[in-house]
């Protein structure tokens, strides 16, 4: 996957402009994803995807190697900064709570606090479906660090330099969300 | 739930945000637009740069016209052509330096490594570099012409000299306290007293010059005789006799 990224950034290097329709056809999708995570409407995360890839392009642009560049995690790196921006004039999410850590013992108040435990009436086919449930009730730091790992697909380092926190900080927040889903959901 | 059966339940999660249609081409609309400001935005500055770029060629290239035109190098180079060991000379270096438009050549050389630097920074193919290089060509070509016949009118006392003289001569005279230079047949040589020599040249534009040359120099100590041909750098005046020349370095092209 990484190679085809190569492949592609170096064939707009060598002056093959089309290659951009193809980063864009192949990432768009993530990008509109994660700039909705922070944004929370369609309108903004349609703004900060299309500047996304504005800005993708001015820099490529300015590049004159592909060495070393990962285009997904850069993309969303790029689409984080945006989102960052757009969350000062609209306190669409909160930064500074990225780093912050949550009780364990609170988040799983949060988790229980809202709905009737499902613990009797999950079966095996609704598992994912559960999971996917409890994971809207977390807070949305621990929303986007699970949405990046497994939905995104981006390794422990990535996320952290997507998000600009540190990689422990991540590490800590994925663990404790899997916590305390874990102590929510009923055992299989 | 246990934390592997809970991994692979977070694995096979689907993303729960739909896109809108169209978001694609409306990106790729943006971007278009974008790179159409971006072209815009290279093409002025581009041409900004490769105009200070040529300009400078121009200059230094007209500059170095100039100066062959006006200048005693080919002289020097006849004579050096039939002596190379003067190249190895203190003076005969002082004289080459003397007599080559350094300054004029550093802004030629400068302005055309700026100009195609700043056409291959700005993304110029190399294919298409040849093309550039071409018509830079024609573009010194022209430059040097009109110096050319802005020379020539000068000469010809059609136009006054002053434009290009004051746009020129900075660059054509390499060191500003030299304020003549040329070569010429030695008539006669008198002691002044013990450590000056009096040598009368005679130039190849007519006249002569009177020179003062210490016995210290190298070119005195080559035994300078009626029929030797010189070639003098200096500045008039304020010297032993009244009208005397100095020569700030005075080299023997060849002896009779």
């Amino acid at each position: 996957m990484r190679d085809s990224d190569l492949i592609l950034i170096d064939e707009f290097l060598s002056g093959d402009v089309s290659s951009f329709e193809a980063i864009v056809e192949k990432y768009h999708t993530a990008v509109y994803r994660l700039a909705y995570k922070f944004a929370h409407n369609a309108d903004d995360a349609e703004d900060v995807t299309q500047e996304t890839f504005v800005r993708a392009y001015e820099s490529l642009m300015k590049k004159t190697s592909s060495e070393g560049m990962l285009l997904k995690p850069w993309l969303m790196t790029i689409c984080v900064n945006l989102c960052r921006n757009l969350a000062k004039k609209k306190k669409s999410f909160n930064f500074s709570d990225l780093e912050r850590e949550e009780e364990e013992d609170s988040l799983v108040e949060r988790l229980q606090g809202r709905e009737p435990s499902p613990r009797d009436a999950v079966l095996q086919s609704e598992v994912v479906a559960e999971v996917q449930k409890a994971v809207k009730k977390l807070p949305a730091k621990y929303q986007l660090v699970i949405d990046l790992r497994f939905i995104q697909d981006l390794s422990y380092e990535e996320i952290a330099e997507v998000l600009q926190v540190p990689l422990n900080t991540v590490k800590v927040h994925l663990n404790r969300a899997k916590k305390a889903l874990k102590s929510y959901l009923p055992p299989l | 739930m246990k934390t592997d059966r809970l991994d692979q339940a977070l694995e096979k999660m689907q993303a729960d945000v739909s896109v809108p249609s169209g978001l694609s081409a409306r990106i790729m609309k943006a971007v278009e637009k974008k790179a159409l400001a971006i072209e815009r935005r290279q093409i002025f500055w581009g041409s900004i740069h490769l105009a200070l770029g040529v300009s400078a060629v121009i200059y230094g290239f007209t500059a170095i016209v100039l100066n062959l035109l006006n200048g005693d190098l080919n002289g020097y180079l006849s004579v050096v052509a039939e002596d190379p060991s003067l190249l190895f000379t203190e003076e005969g270096l002082r004289a080459l330096f003397e007599q080559v438009p350094v300054l004029s050549a550093l802004v030629f050389f400068a302005g055309l490594v700026y100009s195609i630097r700043h056409l291959m920074l700005r993304g110029v193919r190399i294919k298409k570099l040849s093309s550039v290089m071409a018509a830079l060509f024609v573009v010194v070509a022209f430059g040097s012409f009109v110096g050319g016949m802005a020379v020539a009118a000068n000469m010809s006392g059609s136009v006054t000299a002053s434009a290009s003289e004051a746009l020129f001569t900075p660059l054509v005279t390499a060191s500003k306290d030299y304020q003549y230079s040329s070569s010429g047949e030695v008539t006669s040589v008198t002691d002044l007293d013990e450590d000056t020599v009096e040598v009368t040249v005679l130039l190849p534009e007519g006249g002569q010059k009177i020179i003062e040359i210490s016995k210290d120099s190298m070119a005195y100590k080559k035994v300078i005789q009626e029929g030797d041909k010189l070639f003098i750098v200096g500045k008039p005046g304020g010297f032993k006799k009244p009208g005397n020349m100095k020569a700030n370095f005075v080299h023997l092209f060849s002896k009779d």
